[in-house]
């Protein structure tokens, strides 16, 4: 007998006139078995998670049939269904900055899991949050951990305890929104593996909603893939997306300067603390690196490891404390009229695509910025170039009068692309520029760029936590830590990774 | 229609009556009639005394009697309720002056809608009028707080250092004191007696200066977020000058909060002048003022008998009522896209 | 600590600068408090010189202030022209009068409007909820001047209570229960338009902020793990809701000396509304310069008193 059947299921929110955000899904979930659910951003999958728990909003019409263990959810009260969220069902939330109380201490949030289901006292509401929390792999001082509260736990701690919380009072269905997203790549392994674990040995399980094609291929049993509210493929196992074939190979090598130098960078930033010392970090502790014309070169560490700053310092949004940064040989100055060229040729893309452009700004506005701030051209020069751009990206012409807040997260970052092509830069720093694409639209940009670098001899700074993203683009990857650069390439690093069956 | 545009359609239409207050208004706000003291509001009839229908409505004459102490209605003649009549000159705006008025009754009848007051003035005249003084004060006072406000928040915001906080210890100062008293405060540096254009003006001056603290740190926090956006480090990339950047990207970001400031700052403003009248401070005789019109009302005579003299309540309720609908309608928008 | 001595430090400094901000403004007003004397023709202009040199007002404007301040330091808040009467006596008797209208409405007012404003946020949008926040839109829409006058009309009209003042004439000579009494038929008027006043916009922002509590994703996730009901009220979304509170409860503290001024004025009770209103008209420098202080005291210490216990109740602010 399946643990959780849903037949048919249809959420239906009165304001979007009718939209379905979940459209007659259906699917089977066996006892241990863990199912992905894939599918890009407003497919529906996030819908469908809050409808299996019954938390979606008084205004969301729902029909179909939920099902655990032969008990139809559907016909259940509010007290029913409280009774038995936590207990049967668990989830783990995505965002865990957001799905945790800050003014209450993690380890009281577990136990309050449990202490609502089990009909145990306090006392053992919390010798039962101290167990979950070593399975799930809160090492080191639980105690200390216990009495923490959300803001003083790094990411990956807090994504655990969102799992202890799941996982507090065993139950048989756990569904984990997008649990891994933004972790480093050693935690999210460490999470699968416990994930898989529980699922093998306790017979849990899982609904594993995630765009990443890797989380799937390495932990998934069956994937769904969903769209527009539907299910277009179902039951298939473990699919991976294709990879494309290896980095497109360049136009000229040779004795030409590289593109981009940075030797000996030191940056620091002082803290200023009220009424105490000044924290001085050093963010950058001797840098060292080439970029060539033509080629990638990835960039991967622990967060605060000072990738974000070097790429600043290098593009120009930052100056060093010391070192040298070249550009095609030339050394970048201080002075005004250097720094601007330097800008020029070395832009950065953002990781927020939504934030990098101005909402209020139509497409054409944005991308003739730098022309108009540099002013460069006349208006209908200006308009050609632009038009020109974005067909460079792969976008319409029509999309110039559209704006930021109608297109989609791939095609921002597109017109955020065309805008840094605008100043003919020879290097694009692409600062985890990738993350919160789904992997067709990832796909596409990386199609745009490769080009991009096949015809003009663009070379790409790639920086990401994301190692099978970098791997994807190149084979030249750096890592860096505390501010310096350890390792390259980066084989050593991707060891600790298991690969697709 | 939607709740908005009732809304907003009540908001205009409101502001139009009232800003045309010289067009709505049957009569001239100061003109006496001594012999007319406190006359209950007219009632308009449909039904005359023989209980046949007119189609016109109409108004009977109210005379007094011996004593002068009760009103009763003069049955012989009627007076048929007239739109667009002419009636005593007035400004429209500077340099038009006309005669029409939009309704009033033939003399020597009178339509007098809510009464008397104790100078034998029309009370509905006065409250029209002494409604658009109160709501140009607030309207023209909000742009003050708002334009100072938003200037010095800007600055403090963009300048960073000592700038902002010199700015902000400023502001701390404007709010730690507690509104009313700034106000009375503010208002006791100027002359007590002023004449009624001064007066205005110096209301207008009083409430910009005690209302654009609030302002300025809310537009402070919108330009500080707004320079630690990607959009700006990407403009600033592109060699965009500061004042580019304040301008197109930056300012641009304050408007919504502009917006919810100003429907709360108005009808604060509106009241504040309405109590400096009431209390003798503001705009006083013989002009029409909401305040020194319910000033009348702390003589008990007056307030136990007379109760239609609690007409510029009316007015003022109606103009709060509505710039409450309208925040919270912006509050409501603010919700639906930040979800 | 430090943060604690930081907040201290920083409420002297607006003291002062608002001290230095209202001298400035009465010292900018035209006029004096002896001008009504000047015009009158029995009175020599000798007389009003010695009058003023008494009065201290002929020196110059930073000199008053210095001695303004040293007196303050003494404790002595100077004195007031038209009472004749130190300024510091003055203001504590009327603030008593005023407090004792202004603490229970307070107190009231917070005690009903918490567990409505809650009610009314777990059944947004229910009729009830409609009911609720129509009618009390309508009550903001009403200046106080109003609800006074409109209180005041149902004292004259129904005559079971007094139309004003504090106290009856000759309720001294009465028993301590009976002037009691005395003193509660005179206060309950003027205690419901406060109420009637305060009400609405503390519900509508207990409302508000509870219904983002409500809505937040903690709270979701909360719910998602089936807790519910009692624990999830007050461990989960009465902290959440909090925040915003505390802050407009140490407004609602400045509200204790501001609330009921106009009030007080048109319900002639004695608080420090009326002498406001005269002091203001008189240019009784003094009383407007000390009530200010007064009020901007009351005001500083309750946003003190807000910092510090968010910095008690919110772990964020402490780290």
């Amino acid at each position: 007998m399946f643990i959780c059947e849903v037949e048919e299921l249809t959420v239906r929110y009165a304001a979007a006139r009718g939209r379905r955000a979940v459209d007659g899904v259906s699917f089977t979930l066996g006892a241990g078995e863990i199912l992905g659910v894939s599918g890009p951003s407003g497919c529906g999958k996030s819908t469908l998670a809050l409808a299996l728990i019954g938390l979606l909003p008084r205004e969301a019409h729902v029909s179909g049939a939920i099902r655990l263990r032969g008990r139809d959810l559907r016909a259940c009260s509010e007290r029913e269904h409280a009774a038995i969220r936590g207990a049967h069902v668990g989830i783990i939330f995505q965002e865990s900055a957001l799905a945790l109380n800050p003014l209450r201490t993690v380890g009281a949030q577990i136990a309050d899991v449990a202490f609502a289901h089990a009909r145990c006292d306090r006392q053992s509401a919390r010798d039962r949050a101290l167990a979950t929390m070593a399975d799930v792999g809160l090492g080191g001082d639980l105690d200390r951990i216990y009495d923490s509260y959300p803001h003083e736990l790094s990411g990956g701690q807090r994504q655990r305890v969102l799992i202890a919380q799941a996982i507090v009072n065993n139950p048989a269905v756990v569904i984990a929104d997008e649990p891994t997203a933004s972790l480093d790549a050693a935690v999210r392994d460490d999470v699968l593996d416990r994930m898989r674990t529980l699922s093998a040995r306790q017979g849990t399980s899982f609904i594993l909603i995630t765009h990443s094609a890797d989380v799937l291929a390495s932990t998934a049993h069956r994937v769904i893939d969903m769209r527009d509210g539907r299910i277009v493929s179902a039951d298939s196992p473990h699919r991976v997306a294709p990879r494309p074939t290896a980095a497109v190979s360049f136009a000229s090598i040779g004795a030409s300067a590289p593109s981009l130098e940075i030797s000996g960078a030191q940056k620091s930033h002082a803290q200023r603390r009220l009424f105490s010392t000044q924290h001085v970090v050093k963010a950058l502790d001797g840098v060292t690196l080439r970029l060539e014309r033509g080629r990638t070169l990835g960039l991967t560490g622990p967060s605060g490891c000072g990738k974000s700053t070097l790429a600043r310092c290098l593009a120009g949004l930052d100056t060093l404390d010391a070192g040298e940064i070249r550009i095609e040989g030339h050394v970048v100055t201080t002075q005004r009229r250097t720094r601007q060229l330097h800008r020029n040729r070395v832009q950065l893309i953002f990781q927020d695509s939504a934030a990098a452009l101005n909402p209020r700004f139509t497409v054409h506005e944005a991308i003739v910025e730098p022309m108009v701030v540099q002013r460069a051209g006349t208006t209908a020069e200006r308009r050609r170039r632009a038009i020109e751009l974005l067909h460079q990206v792969g976008l319409p012409q029509d999309a110039l009068t559209s704006r930021p807040g109608e297109l989609s997260g791939g095609e921002r970052q597109r017109v955020a692309i065309a805008r840094a092509l605008a100043t003919h830069p020879r290097v694009l720093i692409l600062d985890e520029a990738f993350s919160g694409l789904d992997v067709e639209t990832r796909q596409r940009i990386i199609g745009v760029l490769q080009g991009l670098q096949a015809t003009d001899g663009l070379a790409y700074l790639c920086i990401s936590h994301d190692i099978d993203l970098l791997a994807e683009l190149t084979s030249e990857i750096a890592l860096m830590r505390d501010g310096r650069i350890v390792d390259r390439p980066a084989e050593a690093y991707a060891g600790s990774m298991r690969v697709s069956a | 229609m939607t709740r908005a545009k009732v809304i907003i359609g009540g908001l205009v239409a409101l502001h139009a009556l009232i800003l045309l207050a010289g067009f709505a208004a049957p009569y001239d706000p100061t003109r006496q009639t001594r012999t007319m003291p406190f006359a209950p509001p007219a009632r308009v009839h449909v039904f005359d005394a023989s209980g046949r229908f007119h189609v016109t409505p109409f108004v009977y004459a109210t005379v007094s009697d011996a004593s002068g102490a009760t009103y009763s209605e003069d049955t012989s003649a009627q007076f048929p309720v007239r739109l667009l009549t002419h009636g005593a000159p007035y400004t429209l705006f500077p340099g038009v002056t006309t005669d029409i008025h939009l309704f009033g009754v033939d003399e020597p009848g009178r339509i007098a809608l809510f009464g008397t007051d104790g100078y034998g003035r029309d009370v509905f005249s006065r409250v029209l009028y002494g409604a658009r003084v109160s709501v140009t004060a607030g309207l023209l006072a909000t742009l003050c707080a708002l334009l100072v406000g938003t200037a010095l928040g800007t600055l403090a915001g963009f300048c960073d250092g000592i700038v902002d906080r010199l700015v902000m210890r400023a502001a701390d100062v404007f709010m730690a004191v507690p509104w009313l008293y700034l106000l009375f405060a503010v208002r006791a540096a100027l002359p007590l007696h002023l004449d009624t254009r001064a007066a205005f003006l110096m209301l207008i001056a009083v409430l910009g200066i005690v209302g654009w603290a609030r302002p300025s740190r809310l537009v402070r926090g919108i330009v500080l977020s707004a320079k630690e956006r990607a959009y700006v480090q990407a403009a600033e990339g592109f060699g965009a000058p500061p004042l580019y950047v304040l301008r197109r990207h930056v300012v641009p970001q304050t408007y919504g909060v502009l917006l919810t400031q100003a429907g709360l700052l108005v009808p604060q403003f509106i009241l504040a002048e309405v109590t400096l009248s009431f209390l003798g401070l503001g705009v006083g005789e013989p002009e029409a003022s909401l305040g020194s019109m319910l000033g009348t009302l702390q003589q008990y005579h007056v307030l136990a008998s007379y109760w239609w003299m609690f007409a510029p309540a009316v007015a003022l309720v109606a103009v709060a009522t509505a710039y409450h609908a309208l925040t919270s309608l912006g509050h409501e928008r603010a919700r639906l896209v930040a979800s | 600590m430090r943060f604690v001595l930081s907040r201290l430090g920083h409420s002297v400094l607006v003291l002062l600068l608002v001290s230095v901000l209202t001298f400035a403004l009465i010292e900018l007003s035209p006029g004096e408090f002896f001008d009504d004397l000047r015009v009158d023709a029995q009175i020599g202009s000798t007389t009003v010189e010695t009058l003023r040199q008494q009065s201290g007002l002929n020196q110059a404007p930073l000199a008053r202030y210095a001695a303004w301040m040293q007196s303050i330091a003494r404790g002595d808040f100077g004195v007031s022209l038209a009472h004749r009467a130190p300024v510091g006596s003055l203001l504590w008797e009327r603030a008593r009068n005023t407090l004792l209208l202004t603490v229970p409405a307070t107190v009231v007012c917070w005690m009903v409007a918490l567990p409505l404003g809650l009610w009314l946020a777990r059944h947004r949008g229910r009729w009830t909820d409609r009911i609720f926040t129509t009618a009390s839109s309508t009550l903001v829409s009403l200046p106080d001047i109003l609800v006074a006058l409109l209180l005041l009309l149902v004292a004259l009209r129904s005559g079971v209570f007094p139309t004003g003042g504090m106290l009856s004439p000759g309720a001294e000579s009465l028993d301590p229960m009976a002037r009691m009494r005395d003193l509660a038929t005179h206060a309950f008027l003027p205690f419901c338009a406060l109420l009637l006043v305060l009400l609405p916009p503390v519900i509508r922002h207990v409302r508000a902020s509870a219904i983002e509590a409500i809505e937040a994703p903690a709270v979701r996730a909360a719910r998602g793990h089936g807790i519910g009901g009692w624990h999830l009220t007050t461990r989960y979304i009465l902290p959440l809701s909090a925040n915003p509170l505390i802050s407009l409860a140490g407004l609602s503290c400045a509200a204790l000396v501001s609330a009921s001024v106009l009030i007080e004025v048109v319900m002639s009770w004695p608080g420090l509304g009326p002498l406001l209103v005269e002091s203001l008209l008189a240019k009784d420098v003094h009383v407007v310069l000390g009530a200010s202080m007064l009020a901007t005291m009351f005001l500083v210490t309750g946003n003190l008193l807000a910092d510090l216990t968010l910095y008690a109740v919110d772990p964020r602010v402490r780290s």
